[in-house]
């Protein structure tokens, strides 16, 4: 062997021992992307960023703040417990907005006399239970969790602007009637994105960062997935959907990461009777509950008390909360970091209506893009831990459907131009039929598809589910389709097609 | 043994960064990528590096949608945008490689329904993630005769035309707790066309 040959080789044992030693290190983290600015992350996190504005808000809200459970917005604060924030990028005077958020009281057209200012020391310092500090709350939280989404390379859809009534007027204007709404307005673009909080009670959600950065997840799901509509089922109606526990999964998810508590909600549960006092609205730790368990929150049940998009949800953020920890294991200091960005970008990968077994993939597939792929094993071993089947049995034979088409009346109990379905719809296998839907699909242009899908779950062996005729799931939980107002309708056609992920599409053909 | 050995690995790992020169010498390879800077600067944005490829340079966004909007128009048979239909890009950053998302327009009428996503992997390779585009005819359309803002043009799936329609914001006073939808019907027969509904936590 000559000289060249064995500096050669020496290179080739050389280069490939140190991208073992690599992939066993941190260094391998940055496999496929961009290093990340962790020191300007953890800046974010920590909120020690020293531009613009002053705020003295309690974060992420009182109770937390404090470990008091008893506190609420009415109790007199000293000064010690605020925190000193920055409000960075405003670009009006004196107001709370920059240009893509803008924030509000009630409706988008408030007048700017009304809203929030800063004091005679440039300050925006407010009671818990005013509204402006609200206003500032809002301001605070969802520039903070933008900046972090974008330091960790995430650019997010600006072409309309995000606005935030932080005291929203609804349809009941009951201070008790406690919620938070997101609306992508997909079919209007002459409307903003909207975040509506609804509520003014002692335990106001405004007051709690969480809310804000669990509808930001929304908005910034929304974003990642360039607007396919990864629950576009839900976003037209439908009551439960995978893609819409994957919807609230990630917004908890971001909250809780970006928090580093594992759990949301503390506060605004407190408006809730079935909530113990402290306990959080919803926790990505194990609690040893339904939760831990995929089968628990999956499996269909007469009483629909799975047919909920918050249960999957949440076994979904214990999931990636597995896969979290483990990342942060590697590497305590910058893990979290490299594992949300692995788990956003697995986000930006699902398509329309989308399920809990893209999902997996698209972490797998983040994670050989991002990292190589030295996550993979934690990620299968996340899911199947808390009981997501590695591998599903084929259905023998196609899911068994009856249906009968059902007229929608309004409120004075007159025929509209819409139309449902009562169905029962059995499993006659000896196998679990995995991620039941019911798609109505259309035939002829006269009808239209309106909540053109719902799902069901995971429908075990011999079981049934019964939807309208008076039974325990109601007629919401059907698809529902639209004629036109002509009555020019008779003889047009549709499908209903019955999804599982195991088995042959069921298709039955019908008319009106 | 094993320290000696792991202590000889390193040693020649260091030696593998240590040299600069080109890694094939003497090879009659066309491309004689696999250089030791090159290697280090895998993760710079402005000279992304794979192996066994030339690094390519897609450092902004204004480069992104102009490579986006020259693909399009390169690949006509894929994209047959009609002349009175107009593409708007946005570029979206992602640690997965760059995207661009195309909302179409009739005359400033949003056409709703219809979307081009792009991809832009890291050597600056395009690659269609979604194309919903289909050539429908011209809608007739008097914005002045619609009078309003939210009115759109839409295609359902499936269907080879667009309809003008209009979007009206809807609630429902009977639920105990507001429900926020927008509903879209159509102008010319009133057919419920699609319904959007908000996000609601509880």
């Amino acid at each position: 062997m000559n000289f060249s040959a064995l500096k050669i080789w020496i290179q080739l044992i050389g280069g490939a021992t140190i991208l073992t030693l690599v992939g066993c290190g941190r260094f391998v983290t940055e496999c496929g992307g961009l290093p990340l600015n962790t020191a300007r992350l953890a800046q974010i996190r920590n909120s020690s960023s020293n531009s613009g504005s002053k705020a003295q808000l309690i974060t992420p809200n009182p109770i937390d703040a404090t470990g008091d459970i008893s506190l609420n917005s009415f109790a007199s604060f000293s000064g010690s417990i605020f925190d000193s924030v920055f409000l960075p990028n405003m670009t009006a005077a004196q107001r709370l907005e920059n240009d893509f958020l803008k924030v509000r009281i009630a409706t988008i057209s408030d007048s700017p006399d009304i809203l929030a200012t800063p004091n005679s020391n440039g300050e925006y310092a407010f009671d818990v239970s005013d509204v402006h500090y609200g206003e500032t709350m809002a301001y605070h939280s969802l520039t903070a969790i933008q900046n972090y989404v974008e330091a960790l390379g995430f650019s997010t859809i600006k072409s309309r602007p995000l606005y935030v009534m932080v005291k929203s007027e609804g349809s009941t204007n009951n201070p008790a009637d406690v919620n938070a709404f997101y609306d992508h307005n997909y079919f209007d673009p002459s409307l903003p994105r909207e975040l509506k909080i609804f509520g003014d009670t002692a335990y106001a959600p405004r007051e709690d960062r969480d809310i804000y950065w669990h509808e930001f997840g929304h908005y910034f799901f929304e974003s990642l997935s360039s607007e396919r509509g990864v629950d576009f089922a839900g976003d037209s109606g439908a009551v439960f959907t995978e893609g819409g526990a994957i919807h609230e999964c990630m917004a908890d998810y971001g909250a809780e990461s970006l928090s580093g508590r594992g759990y949301l909600g503390r506060w605004v549960a407190r408006n809730f009777a079935d909530y113990p006092a402290g306990s959080p609205l919803r926790s990505a730790e194990d609690k040893n509950d339904d939760f831990d368990n995929f089968s628990r929150v999956s499996q269909f049940d007469p009483s629909g008390i799975n047919l909920d998009r918050y249960r999957i949800g949440e076994w979904c953020t214990r999931v990636l909360w597995d896969i979290r920890k483990q990342i942060v294991k590697e590497n305590p200091i910058e893990g979290q970091y490299y594992a949300d960005r692995m788990i956003f970008a697995a986000a930006s990968l699902l398509k329309r209506d989308t399920s809990v077994t893209e999902l997996k993939t698209a972490l797998l597939q983040a994670d050989e893009a991002l990292n190589c792929g030295i996550h993979s094993r934690s990620v299968a071993n996340a899911f199947s831990s808390r009981g997501f089947p590695t591998e599903v049995p084929s259905l023998s034979s196609p899911l068994v459907i009856r249906a009968a088409i059902v007229w929608l009346k309004n409120d004075q109990g007159q025929t509209t131009n819409e139309f449902s379905f009562n169905f029962t719809l059995s499993n006659p296998n000896a196998q679990n039929a995995r991620n039941v839907r019911v798609i109505l699909e259309s035939l002829d242009g006269r009808v239209t598809p309106i909540i053109y899908q719902q799902a069901y779950g995971d429908l075990g062996s011999g079981k049934t589910v019964t939807v309208g005729e008076n039974g325990p799931i109601p007629l919401s939980y059907s698809v529902q389709g639209s004629v036109a107002a002509n009555g020019n309708y008779r003889g047009s056609r549709f499908i209903l097609r019955i999804k599982t992920e195991n088995g042959p599409d069921t298709v039955v053909q019908g008319a009106l | 043994m094993k320290k000696a050995f792991l202590f000889l690995m390193i040693l020649m790992a260091f030696y593998f960064f240590s040299d600069k020169t080109t890694f094939f010498e003497g090879s009659n390879s066309t491309q004689s990528l696999f250089t030791r800077e090159a290697g280090l600067q895998q993760n710079s944005k402005a000279n992304l590096f794979h192996w066994g490829q030339q690094p390519i340079k897609i450092q902004t966004q204004l480069e992104a949608l102009a490579e986006c909007d020259r693909f399009i128009k390169e690949h006509e048979s894929e994209f047959p945008i009609r002349s009175y239909h107009q593409l708007k890009g946005q570029v979206l950053e992602n640690p997965l490689g760059m995207r661009v998302k195309y909302e179409v327009s009739q005359n400033e009428i949003p056409i709703v329904g219809m979307e081009i996503e792009l991809q832009i992997n890291s050597l600056g390779k395009v690659t269609v993630s979604s194309n919903s585009y289909y050539p429908i005819e011209k809608v007739e359309s008097n914005s002045d005769a619609w009078g309003s803002d939210s009115v759109v043009i839409y295609v359902e799936p499936g269907k080879n035309q667009g309809e003008i329609a209009y979007n009206v914001s809807v609630s429902d006073p009977n639920k105990k707790a507001p429900v926020l939808a927008h509903a879209v019907f159509s102008a010319m027969s009133g057919q419920l066309l699609a319904r959007h509904v908000a996000r609601s936590e509880f």
